[in-house]
């Protein structure tokens, strides 16, 4: 199957240190793939360089057979772990902020997810608590019919209620055209949708295989792979 | 490019608002100041109310535009909330040419507002305080007002190229550090650099086009249009040098 996202030997230098080095990841359709890792392991970077707001260093990224551009930015909905929505703008302005901006977003989609979410049409950003926040942020981002979605810790610091939200948007949401790459550490929460699993360290791929591969050939849940990696880096 | 400026618009219109509802009520309250004293002694104390406003809200205005014009790009390269506008998909010429676009309206819908100000206040005091009317353009010549609208151009073009100036100092630090908490004095110290090296190279050109006497000299004379031709396409130049500079780096060297 033709991949739609692939990186081949990304390094990526700042000034004072080492973000990412050799990373190989290859993505493709109908397919949920998880990049975990502690914090500070580079799955940010990585994400940001596929969304491209960042600039890899060296290597060759392909999405959808193009290199990153503002182009591919049509194709790839990012959806940071930052609170990325301006303050001033309202639940409204933020869906008509999408809809303006991207051909693909879909604002009958939009509207039922904010509803679901039980989010207030008129209620501004900056009032919104931070479970709110993420659930406008996964909203937003799932409302788009894009062709790549990459999900950075949407799960942060958000009770349980809006976990299960979250989670139950994601499995409904995705498409079988597209392809999903979820960073995280909360590996428990998020285990059972990944069809395929980055662990990353040090800015670094440490292990990859399919979950269900995974999980026979070392007996193990991934969140105890997880553990057993991570406890001795 | 016109649902960018849209959002753009959506964004300051508070701010604009505000600065609007302010002016206007500075007006209004200067025009009652002036309509509170007796009529013999109105344009000469009254005046000094309008006058003393026109002059706040030039500073006021001047100051404003400059951090709005400053912000319109800081708050998008360096606050995460900027991650929502540089994730769409516009190239970074185009976020850049908007944002100079509205910034070019807005600083137009200032000088409108101040403008018409101007010429309600000195209807009012002109006349009688200095035997001169706003709207008398008759006194003009032709080629006095060829030298208006070129120094008028210069000057629009010398705040455009102030801001892309502070705009590619953004765009280099970004480029080479991703955040370092010396920003602001980083990027200061970018941009003082970057203006020195403009500023050397135009001392270079002017002296060897009109040579060092012609320029100290020609200052106090009437031979100015020469020199002010080539500012503006000096400043044609370096606009163009520093939006294909920016837009460049914002598109293939920027970490945000």
């Amino acid at each position: 199957m033709a991949a739609m996202v692939q990186c081949v030997n990304i390094h990526k230098q700042y000034l004072q240190r080492k973000a990412l080095s050799n990373i190989n990841l290859k993505m493709e359709a109908g397919k949920i793939y998880g990049i975990l890792g502690p914090n500070g392991s580079g799955k940010t970077t990585l994400m940001k360089i596929i969304a491209d707001l960042h600039r890899q260093t060296s290597g060759e990224i392909t999405i959808c057979d193009q290199s990153p551009s503002y182009k591919t930015r049509a194709l790839v909905a990012y959806m940071p772990t930052e609170n990325f929505i301006y303050a001033w703008m309202r639940v409204r302005d933020a869906i008509s902020f999408y809809d303006d901006m991207y051909q693909d977003f879909d604002r009958a989609k939009a509207e039922d997810l904010m509803q679901f979410m039980e989010l207030d049409m008129k209620q501004k950003v900056s009032s919104l608590s931070t479970g709110q926040r993420a659930r406008l942020k996964i909203s937003l981002t799932l409302a788009r019919r894009a062709q790549v979605y990459l999900l950075d810790e949407p799960l942060n610091g958000l009770d349980p209620v809006s976990r299960t939200k979250i989670k139950e948007t994601i499995i409904e949401q995705f498409s079988e055209e597209s392809t999903m790459l979820i960073s995280t550490h909360l590996v428990l929460e998020i285990e059972q949708i990944l069809d395929y699993v980055f662990f990353m360290n040090h800015g670094e791929i440490v292990i990859e295989g399919e979950a269900e591969a995974l999980r026979m050939e070392r007996g193990k849940s991934v969140e105890e792979i997880y553990t057993e990696v991570f406890s001795h880096a | 490019m016109l649902k960018l400026l849209k959002f753009e618009f959506n964004r300051k219109r508070l701010v604009l608002l505000i600065a609007l509802a302010a002016t206007l009520l500075g007006e209004v309250l200067a025009l009652a100041k002036y309509y509170s004293i007796e009529a013999s002694f109105r344009d000469f104390t009254g005046g000094e109310y309008l006058a003393l406003l026109m002059v706040v809200l030039l500073i006021g205005f001047s100051i404003l535009y400059l951090i709005d014009l400053i912000g319109l790009m800081r708050q998008d390269m360096f606050k995460q909330e900027g991650y929502m506008l540089f994730m769409t998909p516009n190239s970074g010429y185009k976020i850049l040419g908007a944002k100079l676009l509205f910034a070019f309206l807005e600083g137009i819908a200032m000088v409108g507002v101040y403008f018409v100000l101007l010429l309600i206040n000195f209807e009012l005091i002109g006349p009688q305080l200095f035997q001169l009317n706003l709207l008398d353009w008759h006194g003009i010549q032709s080629d006095e007002w060829i030298l208006i609208v070129k120094v008028l151009f210069l000057v629009v073009f010398a705040i455009i190229e102030f801001a892309l100036t502070v705009y590619f100092s953004f765009a280099i630090f970004k480029g080479l550090f991703n955040n370092n908490r010396f920003k602001g004095l980083i990027t200061f110290g970018i941009f003082i650099g970057v203006s020195l090296i403009r500023g050397k190279i135009g001392d270079l050109l002017t002296q060897a086009i009109f040579g060092n006497t012609v320029v100290r000299e020609f200052v106090v004379t009437t031979s100015i249009g020469p020199f002010i031709n080539f500012s503006i396409l000096e400043s044609l130049v370096w606009i163009l040098i520093l939006f294909l500079g920016t837009g460049y780096l914002i598109e293939n060297k920027v970490n945000l």
